[in-house]
């Protein structure tokens, strides 16, 4: 197969249409063949891996991301038939086997395509290049919004549902602008959905926020209080980063799932996301086996790059958790000087009622005002130090530990490789045990083993270097990614800095005269 | 103590303290300067005047002690120089102010307020466990903290040294005070004066007296009285300096708070530092220059607190000790007052019986003699004391919002340089 295929040029901004199209042909056909010996995996593993790595250094990663893809929408089309996944049940039946025909690019500009299910690849090829142009052109034209929090329900059954409000002009989407109403354990259930994907071929899957048992059973009993409207405030900001994250991913954004939840006025509810069912307590197993697994694999890193990244990856977890710590406190601290200054007002307020002195007297009061309207600064500046600032810090701390669960994936990857290896050794020296012994059924049983293992440690090789390949297109993504998330919010708080000191200085200009008229 | 302490708890030894470099702080007269020149008229707005001027020249912090050294210029004839120097220790300030409040003379003045004690237990706590954290953390956090805290152990200082100046000058400036001899000796005697501390039996007599004195003050305070002048100012004092002494508080909290925050920008910037420095991004330059940011803007965030805590925690606190001064004095006019009712009364039934009237007439004369003595002075006292401190809360306040904004356009030109350079790189 890979001798058939020309690589997609390098350096070339768009590979041309014709090429892709010949390309998508082959790739369907050798697809079929090899789909027997993939065992469940879900869509985005590129049945062509070992096409695609010999590029590995040279393209730009959006031109391999859609190489890829693109095979991958054939795969997918032809893999929902024969494969048996359960997740992916219930959300894919209703795509038909397709009427899978390769089309020009060039063809698929024009219409509008309404019903979804029967061109699906062509809506996935159009996209793709929209996403490639957006990628390089660096706008990415669908914005989210998770607004208008509402209690829905009554006593410990209530819950808090959310406002989901898409506005796009990509044409996967059947509307342009569009918004559905969802509850927390709605997003939760979409990030295992994704994680359960995307997450052991090497995606960085964002994570989604976290529960808080506390805090949902105030809203739940009913607290109008401060603590409750904050608490559903952060969990707001929260939802919305994260579904912003997510769809700023070109794979995800391709996933039906996440456009199931983005459009569908009705979702499924997702059951297993709760801590304490069936689903949840068998997460909850396979993380400590998977804690215990890590310890004891020990892999021999060819590739430094993998070694490099890792414990780069440690120390910004290290350094981002210690700012955090650090961020925490001012915030902390900012608050209580808040309530602080409003205590003082209050306090100069009563001296300045007391003060016998008139012009004194009014002064006193003027700085009580002053120092009332600089408390409502301190509020607003916590505001920003933690909206800001520390949850970006913690939405980082989170998104590095996706990184580092999927650099454990390629570990596993590699186990799995090794232990095929392993498997075949042995079953080899079966054989050979076998014709020594000369027994020819056994023998027969015994090369028939041979040739499933070694298959195996093909597929295992293939999944190992295909991880690879991704975990490095991933990291490369999330390290621009990074870069642009913090300046973009550094920036911003920084201009939050800006406008503070512009009010104090209004506040206090105002007060200057005020003081100097004691007479 | 350790060794660290020793050596590095007197940045300052023996002076005035020179000026700390304001790096990256273009304009500004620098700390130390600014409250040296204003520190003395701060509190008290006193006119200086050539016939006497004290002050305190230098000071020297040891390990619990601090020395002041009292300096006096003088051309008064009482003197044997017309300038000269000693060195005194807090507790021979304290034996001055007792000797005045224990004066039957000065009964109608109020009684300068006695300087606190110099406290620096909690700096050197901090210091010392500085010391004993030094291995946790790296060279840059170590060195910023330790100047912070050294720059806190400075403010601390000055601020005693402030205190105790403003005391004796205070005296000074009285017409009747400065002529006190033990006030004279305190100047001139250049050799230690031997006050030894109070010891128990008289803390324990101090403690009784003042035990006495609020339950007179209950007393007497029912009493209502015939002067419509010091009616007014009683129920004025007793409300006044309650709530000075609840804004005194407050205000004292809400620096504390606004130190607390500006030390997080310091660690903040030190994190930052050390992301900048690992990071393997171009981000790194972009780090880098916010944590420098955080430094800047932390200095100025301090010397905001710093300057709040000058001119208005000190303020208050300064007036609530002159608050408790004056209420002292109404305490001891209306002392004298029921001694010259009891007196009266006295001389009634001494009339009545037709015994010792003549010794009877005589203290009652003396009790008036007093009364009016110090109802007079009490009266220009409380006078003086409304226009001192309506100057002192005028000044403060202008030099706070002056401060203020000062600061504020500071950290505004700060940020706003940063976010230029910043914008322009990405």
């Amino acid at each position: 197969m890979a001798a058939e295929r020309e690589p997609p040029p390098l350096g070339d901004g768009k590979p041309s249409d014709f090429e892709e199209q010949e390309e998508g042909e082959d790739l369907f056909t050798s697809t079929v063949s090899t789909l027997e010996s993939i065992p469940s995996s879900p869509e985005p593993i590129s049945l062509l891996a070992e096409d695609v790595s010999t590029n590995s250094n040279g393209p730009k990663p959006a031109e391999v991301v859609l190489d890829d893809d693109r095979e991958d929408l054939f795969a997918e089309a032809t893999e929902e038939v024969s494969l048996d996944s359960p997740e992916r049940e219930p959300i894919l039946s209703s795509e038909p086997s397709p009427a899978v025909t390769p089309v020009t690019p060039t063809t698929l500009i024009a219409p509008r395509i309404e019903s979804k299910s029967m061109s699906a690849p062509v809506i996935f090829d159009r996209s793709r290049e929209e996403i490639e142009e957006e990628t390089n052109g660096d706008v990415f034209d669908i914005e989210i919004g998770v607004s208008d929090p509402e209690k829905v329900g009554d006593g410990m059954n209530a819950y808090m549902a959310y406002r989901v409000t898409t506005k796009t002009s990509l044409s996967m989407f059947s509307k342009s602008e569009f918004s559905v109403k969802r509850r927390f354990s709605d997003f939760l259930g979409l990030h295992s959905k994704l994680a359960s994907k995307y997450l052991h071929v090497g995606y960085i899957v964002p994570p989604a926020p976290e529960k808080s048992i506390v805090g949902m059973t105030k809203v739940k009993v009913g607290k109008e209080d401060l603590s409750s409207t904050e608490f559903v405030e952060k969990r707001r900001a929260a939802l919305e980063r994260y579904l912003q994250r997510t769809v700023k991913h070109p794979t995800l954004l391709q996933d039906p799932d996440l456009r199931q939840f983005l459009e569908s006025s009705e979702l499924p509810r997702a059951v297993n996301t709760q801590a304490l069912s069936g689903a949840g307590i068998l997460r909850m197993v396979n993380k400590a086996a998977d804690a215990v697994n890590k310890m004891t694999i020990k892999m021999n890193e060819s590739d430094a790059w993998f070694e490099e990244k890792q414990q780069q990856f440690e120390n910004l977890d290290q350094q981002l958790r210690k700012l955090h710590a650090h961020v925490e406190a001012l915030v902390c601290h900012r608050k209580e000087l808040s309530a602080n200054t409003a205590a003082f007002a209050k306090s100069a307020a009563m001296l300045g009622n007391s003060e016998d002195h008139t012009a004194l007297s009014r002064a006193l009061s003027q700085l009580a005002e002053v120092e009332e309207k600089i408390d409502q600064l301190h509020q607003e500046q916590a505001f920003a130090d933690f909206y800001l600032f520390s949850e970006l810090l913690s939405d980082y701390i989170r998104l590095i530990a996706a990184v580092k669960g999927v650099f454990d994936h390629r570990m596993k990857c590699w186990q799995k490789w090794e232990d095929a290896q392993i498997t075949l050794l042995k079953k080899r020296e079966t054989e050979a045990k076998m014709m020594v012994a000369n027994k020819p059924d056994k023998i027969q049983q015994a090369k028939n083993e041979i040739r499933e293992w070694e298959a195996k440690v093909q597929q295992g090789e293939r999944d190992f270097e295909q991880i690879s390949k991704t975990i490095r297109k991933e990291v490369g993504r999330f390290e621009k990614e990074r870069v642009k998330d913090f300046k973009t919010v550094i920036i911003k708080y920084l201009e939050s800095l800006v406008q503070t000191q512009q009010q104090l200085i209004k506040y206090w200009e105002a007060f200057l005269p005020e003081a100097k008229a004691i007479a | 103590m350790s060794p660290f302490v020793s050596s590095s708890l007197h940045p300052l030894p023996g002076c005035r303290a020179p000026s700390i470099p304001q790096e990256g702080l273009d304009d500004g007269p620098d700390f130390l300067s600014e409250e040296d020149r204003g520190l003395k008229a701060i509190n008290v707005d006193l006119q200086s005047d050539a016939a006497l001027q004290v002050d305190i020249s230098d000071a020297l912090s040891e390990r619990d002690k601090v020395k002041f050294t009292v300096h006096t210029k003088s051309s008064l004839p009482n003197f044997k120089q017309n300038e000269f120097s000693v060195v005194r220790q807090h507790e021979e300030f304290i034996w001055l102010h007792d000797s005045f409040v224990e004066n039957e003379d000065y009964a109608g003045y109020i009684i300068p307020p006695a300087p606190p004690r110099p406290d620096f237990d909690a700096s050197r706590e901090k210091l010392q466990k500085l010391g004993e954290g030094e291995g946790s953390m790296t060279k840059e956090e170590f060195t910023k903290m330790k100047q912070e805290l050294e720059a806190e152990y400075l403010a601390i200082f000055k601020k005693t040294v402030a205190m105790h100046e403003v005391f004796l000058c205070r005296v000074a400036a009285h017409p009747i005070l400065r002529k006190d001899l033990n006030f004279h000796v305190f100047l001139e005697y250049n050799q230690d004066l031997s006050v030894r501390g109070k010891n128990k039996k008289e803390k324990l007599e101090d403690f009784f007296k003042n035990m006495v004195k609020s339950a007179d003050g209950v007393i007497v305070s029912g009493v209502k009285d015939v002067d419509d002048f010091f009616e007014h100012e009683r129920t004025f004092l007793l409300e006044y300096h309650n709530r000075v002494k609840d804004a005194s508080a407050k205000s004292d909290r809400m620096t504390r708070s606004h130190k607390s925050a500006a030390d997080d920008y310091n660690r903040i910037g030190s994190s930052l530092y050390a992301l900048g420095t690992q990071d393997s991004t171009d981000i790194c330059k972009f780090f880098l220059k916010v944590s420098e940011l955080f430094d800047k803007t932390r200095k100025i965030e301090a010397r905001v607190s710093a300057d709040e805590d000058l001119k208005l925690s000190d303020l208050l606190k300064y007036y609530l000790r002159e608050s408790q001064a004056a209420k002292d004095l109404l305490y001891r006019r209306s002392r004298s007052l029921v001694d010259y009712e009891n007196a009266n009364k006295a001389l009634d039934k001494a009339r009545a019986k037709n015994k010792d009237v003549l010794q009877a007439e005589m203290s009652q004369q003396l009790c008036c003699q007093k009364f009016e003595k110090i109802s007079e002075s009490a009266k220009q006292e409380l006078i003086d004391f409304k226009t001192r401190r309506v100057a002192a809360f005028r000044k403060n306040l202008v030099e706070l919002a002056e401060l203020e904004l000062k600061h504020a356009k500071g950290n505004l030109q700060l940020l706003q340089n940063c976010l230029a350079v910043l914008n322009g790189d990405t």
